[in-house]
Protein backbone atom coordinates (compact mmCIF):
# COMPACT_ATOMS: atom_id res chain seq x y z
CA UNK A 1 0.00 0.00 0.00
CA UNK A 2 1.50 3.52 -0.95
CA UNK A 3 -0.01 7.13 -0.23
CA UNK A 4 0.05 8.95 -3.66
CA UNK A 5 3.27 10.97 -4.01
CA UNK A 6 2.63 14.45 -3.80
CA UNK A 7 -1.15 14.32 -2.45
CA UNK A 8 -2.08 16.51 0.51
CA UNK A 9 -0.91 13.22 3.02
CA UNK A 10 1.78 13.38 1.40
CA UNK A 11 3.39 16.62 2.69
CA UNK A 12 1.73 15.77 6.29
CA UNK A 13 4.48 14.83 8.81
CA UNK A 14 4.41 11.99 11.45
CA UNK A 15 5.79 12.08 14.50
CA UNK A 16 8.11 9.22 14.67
CA UNK A 17 8.22 8.48 18.26
CA UNK A 18 4.22 9.01 19.24
CA UNK A 19 3.07 8.19 15.71
CA UNK A 20 0.55 11.11 15.99
CA UNK A 21 0.34 14.53 13.86
CA UNK A 22 1.28 17.78 15.17
CA UNK A 23 -1.12 20.16 16.18
CA UNK A 24 -0.79 21.98 13.02
CA UNK A 25 -0.88 18.96 10.49
CA UNK A 26 -4.08 17.92 12.78
CA UNK A 27 -5.81 21.55 11.66
CA UNK A 28 -5.05 21.24 7.92
CA UNK A 29 -6.17 17.74 8.07
CA UNK A 30 -9.37 18.95 9.31
CA UNK A 31 -9.58 21.70 6.90
CA UNK A 32 -9.26 19.52 4.13
CA UNK A 33 -12.07 16.72 5.78
CA UNK A 34 -14.69 20.08 5.83
CA UNK A 35 -13.82 20.41 1.83
CA UNK A 36 -14.89 16.83 1.50
CA UNK A 37 -17.67 16.80 4.27
CA UNK A 38 -20.48 18.06 1.20
CA UNK A 39 -23.59 17.25 3.33
CA UNK A 40 -22.04 19.42 6.59
CA UNK A 41 -22.84 16.30 8.83
CA UNK A 42 -19.07 16.36 10.06
CA UNK A 43 -18.79 12.93 8.42
CA UNK A 44 -17.42 11.02 5.11
CA UNK A 45 -19.97 8.84 3.70
CA UNK A 46 -19.15 5.52 1.72
CA UNK A 47 -18.93 7.08 -1.58
CA UNK A 48 -16.68 9.98 -0.45
CA UNK A 49 -15.02 7.83 1.52
CA UNK A 50 -14.31 5.35 -0.97
CA UNK A 51 -13.04 8.06 -4.13
CA UNK A 52 -11.02 9.80 -1.29
CA UNK A 53 -8.94 6.89 -0.21
CA UNK A 54 -8.81 5.28 -4.13
CA UNK A 55 -7.46 8.60 -5.30
CA UNK A 56 -4.81 9.10 -2.23
CA UNK A 57 -3.69 5.84 -2.12
CA UNK A 58 -3.24 2.47 -4.50
CA UNK A 59 -5.94 -0.05 -2.54
CA UNK A 60 -8.10 -2.05 -4.55
CA UNK A 61 -12.26 -1.19 -4.43
CA UNK A 62 -12.52 -4.42 -2.04
CA UNK A 63 -9.84 -3.13 0.70
CA UNK A 64 -11.18 0.11 0.62
CA UNK A 65 -14.40 -1.30 1.40
CA UNK A 66 -12.87 -3.54 3.95
CA UNK A 67 -11.43 0.15 5.34
CA UNK A 68 -14.61 1.40 5.64
CA UNK A 69 -16.23 -1.34 7.55
CA UNK A 70 -13.80 -1.42 10.00
CA UNK A 71 -13.80 2.39 10.53
CA UNK A 72 -17.49 2.20 11.13
CA UNK A 73 -17.61 0.61 14.10
CA UNK A 74 -21.13 1.86 14.86
CA UNK A 75 -22.24 0.32 11.38
CA UNK A 76 -23.81 4.04 10.50
CA UNK A 77 -22.48 4.04 7.32
CA UNK A 78 -20.21 7.16 8.23
CA UNK A 79 -17.00 7.84 9.87
CA UNK A 80 -16.09 11.11 11.68
CA UNK A 81 -13.07 13.09 12.12
CA UNK A 82 -11.93 10.90 14.57
CA UNK A 83 -11.50 8.04 12.39
CA UNK A 84 -10.82 9.46 9.33
CA UNK A 85 -8.03 11.19 11.55
CA UNK A 86 -6.88 7.46 13.01
CA UNK A 87 -6.84 6.07 9.29
CA UNK A 88 -4.76 8.74 8.56
CA UNK A 89 -2.25 8.48 10.87
CA UNK A 90 -2.41 4.64 10.01
CA UNK A 91 -1.58 5.40 6.34
CA UNK A 92 1.40 7.44 6.90
CA UNK A 93 2.85 4.92 10.09
CA UNK A 94 2.65 2.55 6.53
CA UNK A 95 4.23 5.06 4.60
CA UNK A 96 7.20 4.88 6.69
CA UNK A 97 7.29 1.68 7.87
CA UNK A 98 6.70 2.35 11.25
CA UNK A 99 3.44 0.02 11.39
CA UNK A 100 5.04 -1.85 14.54
CA UNK A 101 5.38 1.31 16.23
CA UNK A 102 1.99 2.56 15.53
CA UNK A 103 0.34 -0.38 17.15
CA UNK A 104 3.12 -0.58 20.16
CA UNK A 105 2.04 3.03 21.01
CA UNK A 106 -2.05 3.01 20.00
CA UNK A 107 -2.38 -0.61 20.93
CA UNK A 108 -5.86 0.14 22.23
CA UNK A 109 -7.10 1.57 19.39
CA UNK A 110 -5.94 -0.31 16.94
CA UNK A 111 -7.53 -3.88 18.99
CA UNK A 112 -10.81 -1.67 18.33
CA UNK A 113 -10.22 -2.02 15.17
CA UNK A 114 -9.79 -5.37 14.65
CA UNK A 115 -12.10 -6.47 16.90
CA UNK A 116 -14.47 -6.54 14.41
CA UNK A 117 -17.32 -8.71 16.04
CA UNK A 118 -16.96 -6.22 19.32
CA UNK A 119 -15.72 -9.90 21.26
CA UNK A 120 -12.79 -8.12 22.84
CA UNK A 121 -10.67 -10.65 20.95
CA UNK A 122 -8.98 -11.05 17.89
CA UNK A 123 -9.04 -13.85 15.46
CA UNK A 124 -5.99 -15.00 13.56
CA UNK A 125 -7.71 -14.82 9.81
CA UNK A 126 -8.51 -11.07 11.62
CA UNK A 127 -5.11 -10.21 11.43
CA UNK A 128 -4.74 -11.72 8.14
CA UNK A 129 -7.04 -9.66 6.74
CA UNK A 130 -5.68 -6.26 7.95
CA UNK A 131 -2.20 -7.56 7.22
CA UNK A 132 -2.21 -5.00 3.97
CA UNK A 133 -2.50 -2.21 5.92
CA UNK A 134 -0.48 -3.33 9.40
CA UNK A 135 2.00 -5.05 8.08
CA UNK A 136 1.36 -7.83 9.89
CA UNK A 137 3.82 -10.97 8.89
CA UNK A 138 2.26 -14.11 8.69
CA UNK A 139 5.50 -15.95 10.09
CA UNK A 140 5.89 -13.17 12.94
CA UNK A 141 2.28 -14.17 14.06
CA UNK A 142 3.15 -18.04 14.15
CA UNK A 143 6.78 -17.46 15.73
CA UNK A 144 4.65 -15.14 18.64
CA UNK A 145 2.00 -17.91 19.32
CA UNK A 146 4.47 -20.48 19.54
CA UNK A 147 7.07 -18.63 21.55
CA UNK A 148 4.64 -17.27 24.39
CA UNK A 149 2.33 -20.55 24.29
CA UNK A 150 -0.94 -18.49 23.15
CA UNK A 151 -3.60 -21.67 22.68
CA UNK A 152 -6.53 -21.46 20.23
CA UNK A 153 -6.17 -18.50 17.12
CA UNK A 154 -7.36 -15.38 19.27
CA UNK A 155 -5.80 -12.96 21.63
CA UNK A 156 -7.26 -10.81 24.27
CA UNK A 157 -6.09 -7.66 24.64
CA UNK A 158 -3.10 -8.15 27.09
CA UNK A 159 -1.62 -11.13 24.44
CA UNK A 160 -2.27 -8.40 22.04
CA UNK A 161 -0.17 -5.64 23.82
CA UNK A 162 2.60 -8.32 24.27
CA UNK A 163 2.50 -9.07 20.62
CA UNK A 164 3.09 -5.55 19.35
CA UNK A 165 5.74 -5.47 22.12
CA UNK A 166 7.30 -8.48 20.45
CA UNK A 167 6.52 -7.16 16.67
CA UNK A 168 8.06 -3.47 17.81
CA UNK A 169 11.24 -5.11 19.13
CA UNK A 170 11.38 -6.98 16.04
CA UNK A 171 11.25 -4.68 13.86
CA UNK A 172 13.67 -2.35 15.65
CA UNK A 173 16.27 -5.64 15.82
CA UNK A 174 16.00 -5.49 11.83
CA UNK A 175 16.18 -1.88 11.33
CA UNK A 176 19.57 -2.34 13.72
CA UNK A 177 20.83 -5.31 11.34
CA UNK A 178 20.28 -2.96 8.72
CA UNK A 179 22.08 -0.03 9.82
CA UNK A 180 24.98 -2.08 10.61
CA UNK A 181 25.12 -3.89 7.54
CA UNK A 182 25.02 -0.53 5.72
CA UNK A 183 28.29 0.79 8.09
CA UNK A 184 29.82 -2.90 7.30
CA UNK A 185 29.70 -2.03 4.01
CA UNK A 186 30.55 1.85 4.14
CA UNK A 187 33.86 0.61 6.21
CA UNK A 188 34.62 -2.07 3.40
CA UNK A 189 34.21 0.09 0.60
CA UNK A 190 36.71 3.01 2.71
CA UNK A 191 38.88 0.27 3.30
CA UNK A 192 39.34 -1.07 -0.27
CA UNK A 193 39.56 2.95 -1.66
CA UNK A 194 42.71 3.01 1.37
CA UNK A 195 44.25 -0.19 -0.23
CA UNK A 196 44.07 0.65 -4.06
CA UNK A 197 45.41 3.73 -3.21
CA UNK A 198 48.79 2.50 -1.50
CA UNK A 199 48.95 -0.13 -4.21
CA UNK A 200 48.91 3.23 -6.68
CA UNK A 201 51.75 4.77 -4.61
CA UNK A 202 53.92 1.67 -4.58
CA UNK A 203 53.33 1.12 -8.19
CA UNK A 204 54.22 5.07 -8.71
CA UNK A 205 57.48 4.67 -6.16
CA UNK A 206 58.69 1.38 -8.22
CA UNK A 207 58.50 2.53 -11.41
CA UNK A 208 60.11 5.77 -10.56
CA UNK A 209 62.87 3.76 -8.79
CA UNK A 210 63.33 1.40 -11.92
CA UNK A 211 63.51 4.36 -14.29
CA UNK A 212 66.54 6.09 -12.43
CA UNK A 213 68.00 2.79 -11.68
CA UNK A 214 68.17 2.54 -16.01
CA UNK A 215 69.42 5.80 -16.20
CA UNK A 216 72.20 5.30 -13.65
CA UNK B 1 10.82 6.92 3.01
CA UNK B 2 10.95 10.09 5.17
CA UNK B 3 13.84 11.24 2.35
CA UNK B 4 10.48 12.46 0.08
CA UNK B 5 9.87 15.26 2.70
CA UNK B 6 13.03 17.18 2.27
CA UNK B 7 13.24 17.00 -1.22
CA UNK B 8 9.53 17.61 -1.74
CA UNK B 9 8.94 20.85 0.83
CA UNK B 10 10.47 23.83 1.48
CA UNK B 11 11.70 22.34 5.49
CA UNK B 12 9.31 22.95 8.59
CA UNK B 13 9.88 21.21 11.26
CA UNK B 14 6.28 20.22 11.24
CA UNK B 15 6.26 19.23 7.55
CA UNK B 16 4.22 21.45 6.32
CA UNK B 17 5.61 24.26 3.75
CA UNK B 18 7.56 27.44 4.91
CA UNK B 19 4.01 29.44 4.25
CA UNK B 20 3.85 29.87 8.26
CA UNK B 21 5.42 33.56 9.22
CA UNK B 22 5.49 34.45 12.31
CA UNK B 23 4.45 37.82 13.45
CA UNK B 24 4.58 39.90 17.15
CA UNK B 25 5.33 43.54 17.66
CA UNK B 26 6.98 44.73 20.34
CA UNK B 27 4.39 44.40 22.59
CA UNK B 28 5.88 47.23 25.46
CA UNK B 29 6.36 50.24 23.44
CA UNK B 30 2.71 49.36 22.21
CA UNK B 31 1.44 50.09 25.78
CA UNK B 32 3.31 53.00 26.03
CA UNK B 33 2.62 54.54 22.54
CA UNK B 34 -1.26 53.88 23.41
CA UNK B 35 -1.36 55.94 26.52
CA UNK B 36 0.69 58.90 24.91
CA UNK B 37 -1.74 58.93 21.66
CA UNK B 38 -4.64 58.77 24.49
CA UNK B 39 -3.82 61.45 26.31
CA UNK B 40 -2.55 63.40 23.09
CA UNK B 41 -5.70 63.43 21.47
CA UNK B 42 -7.88 64.47 23.92
CA UNK B 43 -10.88 63.07 21.61
CA UNK B 44 -12.62 60.75 23.63
CA UNK B 45 -14.12 59.35 20.35
CA UNK B 46 -11.30 58.46 18.64
CA UNK B 47 -8.86 57.50 21.33
CA UNK B 48 -11.53 55.15 22.60
CA UNK B 49 -12.07 53.20 18.93
CA UNK B 50 -7.94 53.37 18.67
CA UNK B 51 -7.27 52.18 21.95
CA UNK B 52 -10.05 49.45 21.93
CA UNK B 53 -8.52 48.20 18.72
CA UNK B 54 -4.65 48.59 19.84
CA UNK B 55 -5.92 46.47 22.77
CA UNK B 56 -7.92 44.17 21.03
CA UNK B 57 -4.50 43.63 18.22
CA UNK B 58 -2.65 43.40 21.22
CA UNK B 59 -4.34 40.56 22.54
CA UNK B 60 -4.96 38.33 19.92
CA UNK B 61 -1.43 38.64 18.63
CA UNK B 62 -0.54 37.59 22.95
CA UNK B 63 -3.02 34.56 22.30
CA UNK B 64 -1.46 33.17 19.28
CA UNK B 65 2.27 31.96 21.24
CA UNK B 66 4.39 31.19 18.76
CA UNK B 67 4.98 34.59 16.67
CA UNK B 68 7.99 36.56 16.78
CA UNK B 69 9.08 39.74 14.23
CA UNK B 70 10.53 42.71 15.08
CA UNK B 71 9.77 46.01 13.23
CA UNK B 72 13.37 47.63 14.28
CA UNK B 73 15.00 44.74 12.26
CA UNK B 74 11.57 45.10 9.10
CA UNK B 75 12.31 48.98 8.93
CA UNK B 76 16.04 49.42 10.24
CA UNK B 77 14.45 52.94 11.25
CA UNK B 78 15.39 55.46 14.06
CA UNK B 79 13.90 54.77 17.44
CA UNK B 80 11.53 58.15 17.34
CA UNK B 81 10.02 57.05 13.84
CA UNK B 82 9.72 53.91 15.11
CA UNK B 83 7.19 54.76 18.26
CA UNK B 84 5.36 56.68 15.00
CA UNK B 85 5.45 53.55 13.47
CA UNK B 86 4.10 51.20 16.18
CA UNK B 87 1.44 53.99 16.53
CA UNK B 88 0.42 53.89 12.94
CA UNK B 89 0.67 49.83 12.85
CA UNK B 90 -2.51 49.99 15.35
CA UNK B 91 -4.99 51.69 12.92
CA UNK B 92 -7.35 49.68 11.33
CA UNK B 93 -5.60 49.71 7.67
CA UNK B 94 -9.44 50.83 6.00
CA UNK B 95 -10.15 53.61 7.76
CA UNK B 96 -8.52 56.44 5.85
CA UNK B 97 -10.17 59.24 7.18
CA UNK B 98 -9.01 58.38 10.63
CA UNK B 99 -5.52 57.92 9.05
CA UNK B 100 -5.90 61.37 7.66
CA UNK B 101 -6.93 62.79 10.98
CA UNK B 102 -4.11 60.98 12.64
CA UNK B 103 -1.62 61.99 10.21
CA UNK B 104 -2.56 65.76 11.38
CA UNK B 105 -2.85 65.07 15.21
CA UNK B 106 0.67 63.20 14.98
CA UNK B 107 2.36 66.21 12.98
CA UNK B 108 0.68 68.89 15.77
CA UNK B 109 1.56 66.70 18.44
CA UNK B 110 5.56 65.78 16.77
CA UNK B 111 7.17 69.20 16.72
CA UNK B 112 10.78 67.74 15.94
CA UNK B 113 11.78 65.73 12.44
CA UNK B 114 8.66 66.66 10.53
CA UNK B 115 10.57 66.33 7.45
CA UNK B 116 11.17 62.62 8.38
CA UNK B 117 7.49 61.67 9.92
CA UNK B 118 6.00 62.37 6.67
CA UNK B 119 8.66 60.51 4.62
CA UNK B 120 8.23 57.73 7.37
CA UNK B 121 4.03 58.35 7.37
CA UNK B 122 3.69 56.87 3.60
CA UNK B 123 5.98 53.97 4.56
CA UNK B 124 4.33 53.24 7.40
CA UNK B 125 1.30 53.42 5.54
CA UNK B 126 2.13 50.39 4.13
CA UNK B 127 3.35 48.87 7.51
CA UNK B 128 -0.06 49.59 9.05
CA UNK B 129 -1.94 46.93 7.98
CA UNK B 130 0.63 44.26 7.68
CA UNK B 131 1.08 42.93 11.77
CA UNK B 132 -2.98 42.54 11.63
CA UNK B 133 -2.66 41.01 8.28
CA UNK B 134 0.04 38.53 9.57
CA UNK B 135 -1.84 38.17 13.00
CA UNK B 136 -4.99 37.03 10.43
CA UNK B 137 -2.89 35.05 8.39
CA UNK B 138 -1.59 33.06 11.17
CA UNK B 139 -5.09 31.34 11.71
CA UNK B 140 -5.24 30.48 8.08
CA UNK B 141 -3.53 27.93 6.39
CA UNK B 142 -0.50 29.05 3.72
CA UNK B 143 -1.93 29.63 0.20
CA UNK B 144 0.15 26.61 -1.50
CA UNK B 145 -0.84 23.79 0.89
CA UNK B 146 -5.13 25.32 0.84
CA UNK B 147 -4.54 25.33 -3.10
CA UNK B 148 -3.57 21.78 -2.91
CA UNK B 149 -6.07 20.58 -0.66
CA UNK B 150 -8.49 21.97 -3.21
CA UNK B 151 -7.46 20.68 -6.38
CA UNK B 152 -7.08 17.30 -4.82
CA UNK B 153 -10.97 18.08 -3.36
CA UNK B 154 -12.23 19.25 -6.22
CA UNK B 155 -10.53 15.68 -8.27
CA UNK B 156 -12.53 13.34 -5.48
CA UNK B 157 -15.47 15.55 -5.25
CA UNK B 158 -15.77 15.31 -9.16
CA UNK B 159 -15.90 11.73 -9.34
CA UNK B 160 -17.81 11.30 -6.15
CA UNK B 161 -20.44 13.31 -8.13
CA UNK B 162 -20.63 10.88 -11.18
CA UNK B 163 -21.03 7.86 -8.80
CA UNK B 164 -23.98 9.43 -6.91
CA UNK B 165 -25.75 10.40 -10.34
CA UNK B 166 -25.24 7.04 -10.93
CA UNK B 167 -26.21 5.59 -8.32
CA UNK B 168 -29.17 8.01 -6.60
CA UNK B 169 -29.89 10.16 -9.59
CA UNK B 170 -29.52 13.49 -10.79
CA UNK B 171 -32.51 14.90 -8.82
CA UNK B 172 -32.07 13.39 -5.23
CA UNK B 173 -31.11 16.16 -2.29
CA UNK B 174 -27.81 14.53 -1.90
CA UNK B 175 -26.72 14.56 -5.49
CA UNK B 176 -27.59 18.31 -5.44
CA UNK B 177 -25.64 19.42 -2.22
CA UNK B 178 -22.71 17.79 -3.55
CA UNK B 179 -23.05 19.59 -6.81
CA UNK B 180 -22.91 22.90 -5.35
CA UNK B 181 -19.79 22.00 -3.19
CA UNK B 182 -17.90 21.11 -6.78
CA UNK B 183 -19.29 24.63 -8.54
CA UNK B 184 -18.51 26.19 -5.76
CA UNK B 185 -14.57 24.84 -5.61
CA UNK B 186 -14.59 25.40 -9.25
CA UNK B 187 -15.60 28.98 -9.00
CA UNK B 188 -12.50 29.56 -6.19
CA UNK B 189 -10.02 27.76 -8.99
Amino acid sequence: MRVKEGSFLWYLYLDKIYCLLSFRNVKALLEYFRLLDVHRKNTLNDVLFYHFLHYVTNLKSRQIRMVFDMLDWNAVGEIGFEEFYLLVCILLSHQNHLEEQFMYCHSRHVFRLLDINGEQRIGTTNFHMYRFLFNIKREQLREFFHNFNITGDHLNYKEFKIYTIFANDKAKEKQRMEREKVEKRKRLKSQLKKIVYQIGVCQRFLKSNLFNKHYE
Amino acid sequence: SSDHRSSGQASGHNGLPNGWTQATPPQPRLSMQLSEVHGNWGQEGYGTVYETYGRNSQRDLREDGDKSISLRDKDGSKPEDLDKHTLLELEPPCSSSLGIQLGEVASESEIRNEEHFSESLSSAWEHAGFPLYLAEQQKKLPLPLRELMETEALEILTKALKSYRSKIGENHFLTKELQRSVEELQRRR
